[in-house]
């Protein structure tokens, strides 16, 4: 018991005392020295699960203030406070990467969640909800292939019927790190991605094109983009190697991505979801910003 | 005053001056290991097709181009008249064979490429230059797994030359995707594979940072992961092969402070095809780019 309470009493004091640091330092970025999107050509957002200890009122704050104009995956229970604050949710949450439509026996509980966020979606104004093709566990290819289109299938009607996308996430599966990559998770070609999304043959069902998780299946990010333009509901971003800040510590180079991404005339969102390992996450993400408004 | 603690003082005064030189002595080390590690420039000077190589040594070495490279042993008079190096020197061939599409993966080419490999090595040997760049050939319906094991016999036959005479034997990796279709040696793994198989410092790769952006990504990684096989390094801008610069999608500074820290010692060559009229001005940028 006495462990137990010295223990909470700890968590409690750590949590107290971030609490305090993350809003002194809103507040620092608050009375100026920041940068505000201006140009208008990339429609940037925050995802919000690589900023903690930032919450999600943290992070809605700081995107008004930096002139951001949506904050992603978060659930439903969020959006009436984004919409107080002016701001979009571009892409909503649904069920996990863990699961997904490459197994048949996950199919059933995908569609239930997809379908109640896809009717949440369509009466709040969010465009776009994420779906996964879940792990491999042993499938060949072909039939992994063939499940994940006929599961896509299966949603497609009521995506259309709704008027809501369904964004496919691409994931790496070469990062055995936490968070920053998946060994065995199915969708991680950004071709096969895309084979699977013209079989399934909808306007409304497309990939998810995560920079971080290109570059480190793949690379020729522009190339691959430009490519696949017609595809891509969304996009993610973080450095490499790490999955950490965007800026020139690491080997992407965001700007002329982000060019190449305006040029394509795309008009949905770039993510922000990069983990700050930089003290000041603020900072870090203030940064992202400017590098990102091209 | 006392003078205990007088002494004390003084000891204690001499102990920081000592520590303070030690410290100096220390950081200046560093700093010259560091300046040993500065990477090396070079420019491949078929990018420079109509300046002529006079020109180009003469306008490099102003701003800090220490070798032209993928010369033949025509131009070595030249950068040596400028006392530059040549970083890896072209590739030989006849009638065809040891360029980059008909080369070691081919069993009926290696006779003539032991003859004409064993010429270019002593032609090296000779000059001081200790890099010589190959190629696997294109596939042509060969397996990988066929290739590979084909490149190895090849290469076997011509590295006991190259062991006594100190030449590397660096074999280029190239994208298949965009400029060389159907080209063999065009993933990091299979080029390391084949290092692996003929188990000599005298076989290395070439990472085309350009060509592997465009077949894998994840350079850093690449690099951090299999530097040991990596004997040289090229540039380019991706997409396009141009100005390296902020037009293109890699971080190469970033990506030169990961070869720095591997420990590298040797060029990294500029082979990016310049796009803006001045193209002298677009190598030097290119340098300072990669000068960290």
């Amino acid at each position: 018991m006495k462990t137990s309470r010295r223990s909470a009493l700890k968590t409690a004091a750590a949590f107290a005392s971030a609490s305090v640091l993350t809003a002194s330092k809103i507040r620092a970025a608050e009375a100026g020295d920041h940068y505000v999107a201006k140009n208008g050509r990339i429609n940037q957002s925050f995802v919000t699960w690589n900023f903690r200890p930032l919450t999600i009122p943290d992070l809605a704050k700081l995107a008004v203030k930096f002139g951001v104009k949506s904050i992603e995956l978060v659930g439903p229970e969020h959006w009436p406070m984004l919409k107080e604050l002016g701001l979009k949710c571009a892409i909503a949450g649904s069920h996990g990467f863990a699961k997904g439509f490459a197994q048949p026996d996950q199919h059933a509980e995908c569609l239930k969640v997809l379908e109640q966020r896809i009717e949440q979606c369509a009466a709040h104004g969010v465009p776009t909800v994420i779906s996964f093709s879940g792990f491999r566990k042993g499938l060949t290819m072909d039939d992994a292939t063939k499940n994940t289109i006929a599961g896509l299938k299966k949603i497609a009607p009521f995506a259309e019927k709704h008027k809501v996308t369904v964004a496919l996430e691409m994931l790496n599966s070469k990062v055995n790190v936490e968070m920053k990559g998946h060994p065995d998770y199915f969708c991680d070609d950004m071709d096969l991605s895309v084979r699977i999304l013209k079989e399934v043959s909808s306007p409304y069902v497309k990939v998810l094109f995560d920079i971080y998780h290109v570059q480190i299946m793949h690379g020729d990010v522009i190339s691959r983009l430009r490519q696949y333009k017609d595809y891509i509901a969304h996009y993610h971003t973080a450095g490499n190697p790490g999955r950490a800040e965007i800026d020139d510590t690491q080997e992407i180079n965001y700007p002329p991505i982000m060019r190449a991404i305006a040029e394509t005339k795309y008009t949905g969102f770039v993510g922000q979801e990069f983990i700050p390992v930089q003290p000041d996450k603020v900072k870090s993400i203030n940064e992202s910003v400017r590098i990102c408004d091209v | 005053m006392n003078p205990l603690l007088s002494r004390r003082s003084t000891i204690a005064r001499a102990a920081v001056v000592i520590a303070t030189t030690a410290a100096l002595g220390h950081r200046l080390a560093a700093a010259d290991a560091a300046a040993k590690l500065k990477i090396n420039h070079s420019a491949c000077k078929w990018c420079y097709a109509k300046i002529p190589l006079d020109d180009l040594c003469a306008a490099g070495k102003q701003f800090g181009l220490q070798s032209v490279e993928l010369l033949e042993p025509s131009d070595f008079a030249t950068v040596k008249k400028h006392g530059l190096h040549c970083a890896m020197v072209s590739f030989p061939q006849r009638n065809g064979i040891g360029t980059i599409s008909k080369a070691f993966n081919r069993l009926e080419h290696h006779d003539t490429l032991v003859e004409i490999y064993s010429e270019r090595i002593k032609q090296c040997a000779d000059a001081g230059f200790k890099q010589l760049i190959c190629f696997s050939g294109n596939r042509a319906g060969l397996d990988d797994e066929t290739g590979l094991k084909n490149c190895a016999t090849g290469l076997k036959r011509i590295l006991p030359l190259a062991e006594k005479s100190g030449i590397t034997l660096v074999m280029e990796l190239l994208n298949s995707r965009v400029n060389h279709k159907d080209y063999q040696c065009d993933k990091s793994a299979w080029g390391v594979a084949l290092c692996k198989a003929i188990g000599s410092e005298r076989f290395k790769l070439l990472y085309d940072i350009y060509h592997m952006q465009i077949m894998e990504g994840d350079v850093i990684t690449t690099i951090q992961r299999d530097h040991q096989y990596f004997a040289h390094y090229h540039t380019g801008g991706v997409p396009g092969r141009n100005e390296i610069d902020d037009t293109q999608e890699l971080n190469y500074p970033a990506i030169m402070r990961a070869i720095q820290a591997t420990g590298y010692r040797g060029y990294v060559g500029q082979e990016f095809i310049p796009k803006r009229d001045d193209k002298i001005a677009s190598l030097k940028q290119g340098v300072q780019i990669c000068t960290i």
